[in-house]
């Protein structure tokens, strides 16, 4: 784990921080520099937390270097969405800026540097939703929407539908005017070298190896974001270019409500990552968020039940983020890393990829 | 040891003069499976073929006689599920196949992936050797006539001698349904879900069942009630409560108690298990 110290941040985000402390001093001062008591501080607290993916991770295997590129990237993601919250934003606008960040990014298995599909396409997934009314949007296979994330958002606005997959979530996209790059703007060497090396290991191991667990290495790097809002408003969004060689239109957990991506103001909001087919087939975030409001157990509990008892028991290597409706933030994964951070309640910035 | 069965044939408004040929088709269908299952077929094949003869039957809107999207397409989708070992396996947005629970079946068989879609899902029909019929040939002339008809889909969920359970879902969608628009009949854990304690299936307005992933709601709810049929009313409760939507659900669970649900008009029902014979429409 890494705790950030002010030197670690990047100067936008530091100086943003240090803005939010004069902030955060000023409102004090008109209390009257009283001690906040827990329970005001705790009254509309707020928090997010984001993955960049789940996975095999070697820790001599990453120089110094990429490690402090990944740590600044989900640093970024947060901030993108903490500034949103402390201005009194909407959550569901926060975890979309944070997926954004993400997208944009290079280094994840989302929008810009997505994992090529068998016949060297990019088919990218996404959804996002909102914990008030569990209202979502999401979609699978667009080729060319720079942020697939802003797309989900505009089918949870603005279709009756919630779920479009290929040609009729490119049409919707386009009919809205969303954003469009070339393919190679997605496209980097690193994704295509994955999978050459993808091709190489199916041509020795045939085709079981796509359903093998060390598969899920080609695929690190799905995005994902949950967060709270100050009025008490949770939302989750995930992100993802799916499988390396993936082949025949596969769908991932993704885009599947209460497997890879789930909200609800009841419990909370999740977003997970990982083989995907375990994933689904445990229905993942809505099991966690059924054990929390039928079960009685805490978001901690209830996401580590599931992810090192139950999909363990499968099989599934996967991670998952996710935050309570009082602001609590759990990261449970079940691999030997998964890139992640969070801001609490509290305002502590974590990153952090290897096992602690 | 105790098997049991229920299926469904869609929940929505049907006309009047269809009523009888509905109940007509879902009981044909589910007194076939239990013969099946009391000749010892396992739950997964026995839903499997039930979905087979009511997606055959025109009075459905699943394969034959699917519905028709917005260009004048039949697009299906279809999902199945084992409960003992929780293998799924789905297809969505595809066309041109006659039974597309069987190509269901044939993903979780093969065991690579979970649900495949639109021209993928086609490639690996074409690769498993099915056989495609022209879109159009499964299109029955009442459907092209009920453009305002309602939602429809065809469901069965069992329980075998070896006590295991499974679930099978298949639609045509909704009525001039957007291109690409993927409803619930497909998603593990929304319209089709089997554990070893219970298999259900659902049917109604799949972006409300989608958000509130209703069949594993009621699998999670399970539980807390004794009878089948609260936990139904329970779930369609929770359905309405949180969406506003409307639909229905079947259920067979462990004991071989069979149950459903709904806030529609009608859903064709017919079942057998330890609580005697269901029927409902």
């Amino acid at each position: 784990m890494r705790t950030l110290q002010f030197n670690q941040l990047t100067p936008m985000a530091a100086a943003l921080f240090a803005a939010v402390m004069a902030l955060t001093a000023c409102a004090d001062n008109d209390e009257h520099a009283q001690p906040v008591e827990p329970e005001t501080r705790d009254a509309s607290p707020i928090g997010i937390a984001v993955h960049g993916g789940a996975g095999t991770m070697d820790r001599d295997a990453m120089s110094e270097e990429q490690e402090r590129e990944y740590h600044e990237a989900l640093q970024e993601a947060l901030e993108a969405g903490h500034s949103i919250l402390r201005d009194g934003g909407d959550s569901l606008d926060a975890v979309q800026a944070a997926v954004r960040v993400l997208e944009d990014s290079p280094l994840f298995n989302a929008g810009r540097g997505s994992v090529f599909t068998s016949d060297e396409h990019i088919e990218m997934d996404a959804a996002i939703m909102d914990g008030r009314d569990r209202n979502a949007g999401a979609l699978t296979g667009v080729r060319t929407v720079r942020n697939p994330i802003d797309l989900a958002r505009r089918i949870m606005d603005e279709s009756p539908h919630v779920f479009f997959s290929g040609d009729g979530a490119q049409t919707f996209a386009e009919e809205h005017g969303l954003p469009m790059e070339a393919p190679e703007w997605f496209e980097t060497e690193q994704r295509r070298e994955a999978l050459h090396q993808a091709r190489e290991r199916e041509a020795e191991q045939g085709s079981e190896f796509r359903s093998q667990r060390e598969n899920v290495e080609f695929n690190l790097g799905t995005v994902g974001a949950v967060a709270l809002d100050r009025h008490g408003n949770v939302a989750a969004g995930t992100s993802t270019g799916g499988m390396t060689n993936k082949r025949f239109g596969r769908i991932g957990d993704v885009p599947i409500l209460g497997s890879g991506t789930y909200a609800n103001n009841a419990t909370g909001a999740f977003s997970a990552t990982g083989h995907g087919e375990y994933i689904m087939r445990a229905v993942t975030l809505h099991d966690i968020s059924a054990q929390m409001e039928y079960a009685g157990r805490s978001v901690e509990e209830a996401a580590d039940h599931v992810v090192n008892t139950k999909l363990v028991e499968m099989g599934g290597n996967a991670g998952i983020i996710a935050i309570d409706r009082h602001g609590n933030i759990t990261m449970p994964f079940n691999t030997s890393g998964m890139y992640r951070g969070s801001i609490d309640a509290d305002g502590n910035v974590h990153t952090a990829i290897f096992r602690e | 040891m105790q098997t049991a069965l229920i299926c469904h044939g869609g929940a929505g408004d049907i006309a009047e003069d269809r009523l009888g040929a509905c109940l007509d088709g879902v009981r044909e269908a589910g007194r076939e499976g239990h013969r099946l299952l009391e000749a010892g077929s396992s739950a997964l094949d026995v839903v499997e073929a039930v979905v087979r003869m009511l997606e055959d039957n025109p009075q459905f809107n699943a394969g034959h006689g699917s519905a028709l999207n917005e260009q004048g397409q039949v697009v299906t989708d279809a999902s199945i599920m084992s409960g003992h070992d929780r293998r799924a396996g789905a297809v969505g947005a595809v066309s041109g196949i006659a039974n597309p629970v069987s190509l269901a079946r044939a993903v979780l068989e093969d065991g690579h992936h979970v649900l495949l879609v639109a021209e993928g899902a086609k490639a690996f029909a074409r690769e498993q050797g099915f056989d495609f019929c022209d879109p159009a040939s499964l299109v029955v002339a009442h459907e092209r006539q009920r453009w305002e008809e309602a939602h429809g889909t065809v469901g069965c969920v069992a329980l075998d001698q070896h006590g295991h359970l499974a679930a099978a879902t298949s639609t045509g969608g909704v009525l001039g349904k957007r291109i690409g628009r993927i409803g619930d009949s497909p998603l593990i854990g929304s319209g089709n879900w089997a554990d070893s304690e219970i298999a259900v299936s659902c049917t109604g307005q799949g972006e409300a069942i989608m958000r509130t992933a209703l069949a594993h709601y009621a699998a999670c709810r399970h539980d807390a009630f004794d009878r089948l049929d609260d936990l139904g009313r329970a779930a369609i409760f929770h359905l309405s409560d949180a969406t506003g939507g409307q639909g229905g659900l079947i259920m067979v669970d462990h004991d071989g108690q069979v149950g459903f649900g709904q806030n529609t008009r009608h859903m064709p029902v017919f079942g057998i298990g330890v609580n005697g014979e269901v029927e409902g429409i």
